[in-house]
């Protein structure tokens, strides 16, 4: 019985070693492994047109913040694609009566896609309630984060 | 450590201060540069691209504009937004000049490169839309060598 038990434990190890391996990777693909959501510098980046001209202002934020992406308007050239949704809502009377601003209230959201995974690499979303430079403000939040998120600090 | 040593690391630390500098700046540039005279197509805007006519010419930008977009080098992609002072700014701000919104985007139609872009805000701008375009076109001249 004393030669048998040590026996059974390494048998039994060696078979649940590569289940845990498995159960590892399915963990592992369910959350998007950390590679897979890495964008490298000087990428190109195609950025889908977005309603209201966002996308141009994105692509100046993106060059004002210094974000190391390279812009590409062919989408065929690209590794990854930037789209996303922009909204401006002008201060009526009552902003400017009660608090004095005349600063429109600004909503922003990209997403960041690997085209060769299809993979959400980055994500981010503005509100602004008081843009001091309406959307690009918010698109320089988004350039912002999105830097932050290329250099590992976020 | 003789003299000629220590002026030979100077010079060594110096020059390799210099290259990465250098290469900083030719990395924040990306070093695009628009060739002067090239030739640029205004893609329509909602009348925008006719102030920008305008303010390539006022600010004395190297390009050519064509109307043949087959013919251009390059595309400049526009989109620009004016909100006019309302009886509230009026009353309460006491400014009857508009909010500008403006930016434009300018593509190299042969590598697909975006080699410029820049946007402009103004809450009370003096000239409207012809402030935004002529505050684009400035910049654009910096980037025509």
């Amino acid at each position: 019985m004393r030669k048998v038990l040590p026996m059974l434990v390494v048998v039994l190890g060696a078979l649940s070693l590569p289940m845990a391996v498995a159960a590892q990777e399915r963990i592992g693909d369910a959350g998007g492994s950390a590679e897979s959501k890495v964008i490298p510098p000087h990428s190109r980046v195609f950025i889908t047109p977005i309603e209201g001209g966002f996308d141009t202002y994105l692509s100046a934020a993106l060059v004002k913040k210094e974000v190391p992406l390279t812009v590409v308007a062919i989408k065929e050239k690209a590794d990854f694609e930037i789209t996303g949704i922009a909204e401006s809502e002008k201060a009526g009377w009552a902003k400017m009566m009660f608090f004095g601003s005349g600063q429109s209230n600004e909503q922003a959201s990209i997403k960041v896609v690997n085209l060769k995974t299809g993979v959400v690499a980055f994500a981010y979303a503005a509100n602004k309630g008081s843009a001091t430079r309406g959307k690009q403000s918010a698109a320089e939040s988004c350039a912002k984060h999105l830097k932050a998120r290329m250099e590992g600090k976020e | 450590m003789t003299l000629g040593q220590r002026t030979r690391i100077v010079v060594a630390v110096s020059c390799g201060l210099l290259v990465a500098l250098g290469a900083r700046a030719a990395d924040k540039d990306n070093g695009k540069t628009i060739p002067t005279g090239a030739k640029v197509y205004i893609t329509p805007s909602d009348g925008f691209e006719q102030n920008l006519k305008d303010a390539l010419v006022a600010k004395q930008v190297p390009l050519t504009v064509v109307d043949d977009k087959a013919k251009a080098d390059y595309e400049i992609v526009s989109h620009a937004q004016t909100q006019k002072a309302g009886a509230a700014k009026k009353i309460l701000m006491g400014s009857w000049h508009s909010k500008e919104e403006a930016s434009i985007q300018v593509n190299d139609l042969k590598s697909g490169d975006v080699v410029f872009a820049y946007s402009y805000h103004a809450d009370n701008s003096a000239h409207g839309r012809k402030s935004s375009a002529e505050s684009c076109a400035k910049h654009l001249k910096e980037k025509v060598k």
